[in-house]
């Protein structure tokens, strides 16, 4: 249930708040008390769920957002560059939108199709707030298809949801937060639903513990 | 719904210049004042002789610069009320090098170009302290800029009636004039000095290169559009916050300077003329654009030298270009406003 500390949870994991106790390795370094950016530099990517408060800048167009996250060298604006760039990431990841659209004027989906486009490559673990709420049908297969395409490549991802059957499907192991509690991984392929909205609304965490106890 | 076009653009900014003027013309009427009179004697007070452009230019160079700065503030979404202040600082920071240097055997020249730097350092530092008031101290930069302007102000009386104070005994005309060959060289007879013109002319070509075709001025753009997204975009916003203070004080400290070499040869109590807080609504004018900045700058400099001769000819306070000028930006900002709820996005 969102209030419960997940959404915490996963910007600490980024950096972006510093943790109370306890340390984060990426890739074996600790970055313990590192902002974001060192994260990001190491293949750590946060994707948040307010695209146009955190993800995306209104006012800029879609090639200018390509060209702010592939940080190019030099000084001056390759603009043949851009257009490329734009022309290659609106194609691939299928936007509806022409390189120069405000993003603001894009729907959300094609707004988190945009997110999506702008995560750096090499990746090692992504966060996700939310990766699909509010969208269409379309878009929220098309951006779990790209999704589990970086899942093949070898990045991690977690994720936050409230949508219980999005998250049974998509996922290998969920934790469950809970009252200032969190559960044990549990294997997404063996929890139901059910068990899930139990667990979320606080039921079944003795049996759960106890189950965990026996051998 | 209207179809968004150049030309609809170009209509909705001559419906607020026409509004601006018709507000101000009914101000002028309430006061009793002959509009038309008062209109053409601002334009012949502005151009009709050489002489009076030369007086244009003379104005218009420190608000080019300062507005040219305020640009770059405004691109990372800053409010530097403090504009003032820095050109301020400016003036104090060049006097204070061309004072430390009037004895010294250093050829003219170069006593000049380090006191407009040192005029540049103290803009862009003063700048610094709104800036880190602002990251490390939370104080929002209107009110740190503001707090400064003061602070600006009563170092510059201070010094003037104490530690730089004329012999005997200090006077509101300022310090002691540099000698003539301290001053920035000018046009004969003319109080316009070609070196000023330059100089204000690469800063703004700089700056409207730096914002319109530079990576750096992308991410400035960013930043001040929506941080938060910069941020998670791996822009480091707080440093590109601080350089753009940075920027906009050392332009401002540039102006300050060329008050004190070129315009007065002194420091005087109100060395920034209020430029600072003139070139707040040139920048706001020209909405990002720095482009702009110069011919907008130029009209409004215009408009201050024009009004001058108003008190004379017909008894009217030269405030009249200030009302004129507020009343552009208000209402071309309004009807901006206007544009946008009627005007389809392309």
């Amino acid at each position: 249930m969102e209030g419960s500390g997940q959404g915490r949870f996963l910007r600490t994991c980024a950096g972006m708040i510093r943790p109370i106790a306890g340390h984060i390795l990426v890739n074996g370094q600790n970055l313990t008390g590192r902002e974001y950016h060192a994260f990001k530099r190491r293949g750590v990517e946060f994707l948040p769920a307010s695209r146009m408060e955190e993800g995306l800048v209104p006012g800029l167009t879609l090639t200018e957002h390509f060209v702010l996250a592939e940080k190019p060298k030099g000084i001056f604006i390759d603009r043949e560059y851009g257009r490329n760039l734009a022309d290659e990431r609106i194609r691939s990841f299928n936007i509806k939108g022409k390189p120069a659209s405000p993003v603001e004027s894009l729907s959300g989906g094609n707004q988190q199709r945009a997110l999506l486009s702008l995560l750096n490559d090499p990746l090692s673990l992504v966060l996700i707030e939310h990766p699909t709420r509010g969208l269409d049908i379309e878009s929220v297969i098309y951006i779990w298809g790209k999704l589990k395409e970086r899942c093949k490549q070898g990045a991690a991802i977690i994720f936050i949801s409230s949508d219980l059957e999005e998250i049974l499907q998509y996922s290998d192991r969920v934790l469950v937060f809970f009252s200032g509690k969190v559960s044990q991984p549990l294997d997404s392929s063996m929890t139901t639903v059910e068990q899930l909205g139990q667990l979320i609304g606080g039921k079944g965490w003795p049996e759960m513990k106890a189950a965990e106890g026996s051998p | 719904m209207i179809k968004n076009s150049r030309w609809v653009n170009l209509g909705f900014q001559l419906a607020a210049l026409i509004l601006a003027l018709s507000f101000t013309t009914l101000i002028l009427l309430a006061a009793g004042a002959p509009p038309f009179e008062a209109y053409k004697n601002i334009i012949l007070g502005s151009v009709s002789s050489f002489k009076k452009f030369s007086d244009v230019l003379v104005a218009w160079v420190p608000l080019l610069l300062a507005s040219a700065g305020l640009v770059i503030t405004f691109s990372a979404g800053l409010w530097n009320i403090g504009m003032e202040g820095q050109i301020t600082l400016g003036a104090i920071g060049t006097t204070w090098a061309i004072r430390l240097m009037l004895e010294s055997t250093l050829p003219p020249g170069l006593i000049i170009l380090l006191s407009i730097l040192a005029g540049m350092l103290f803009g862009a530092l003063w700048a610094a302290l709104a800036g880190a008031l602002k990251t490390f101290g939370g104080v929002n930069e209107i009110f740190g800029g503001l707090g400064l302007n003061f602070v600006a102000t009563a170092l510059t009386i201070w010094l003037i009636f104490g530690p730089w104070k004329r012999p005997g005994v200090g006077s509101m005309s300022g310090t002691v004039p540099f000698p003539d060959e301290l001053w920035l060289p000018m046009i004969p007879d003319l109080r316009l000095s070609p070196w000023a013109l330059v100089i204000a002319i690469v800063a703004v070509v700089i700056v409207t290169l730096m914002l319109q075709g530079t990576y750096f001025g992308l991410r400035l753009k960013a930043v001040g559009k929506n941080f938060r997204s910069a941020y998670l975009l791996g822009i480091p916003t707080w440093q590109y916050m601080m350089i753009s203070f940075l920027l906009c004080g050392a332009l401002a400290g540039a102006a300050g300077a060329i008050q004190v070499t070129a315009v007065y040869h002194r420091l005087i109590p109100s060395i920034s003329s209020g430029y600072g807080f003139l070139g707040l609504l040139v920048a706001m004018l020209v909405n990002y654009q720095a482009a702009w900045v110069a011919p907008v700058a130029l009209f409004f400099a215009a408009l201050n030298i024009g009004s001058i001769q108003l008190p004379i000819v017909l008894k009217l306070d030269s405030s009249l270009s200030g009302v004129l000028q507020g009343m552009l930006v208000l209402f071309v900002l309004r009807v901006e406003g206007v544009r946008q709820r009627l005007v389809r996005r392309a």
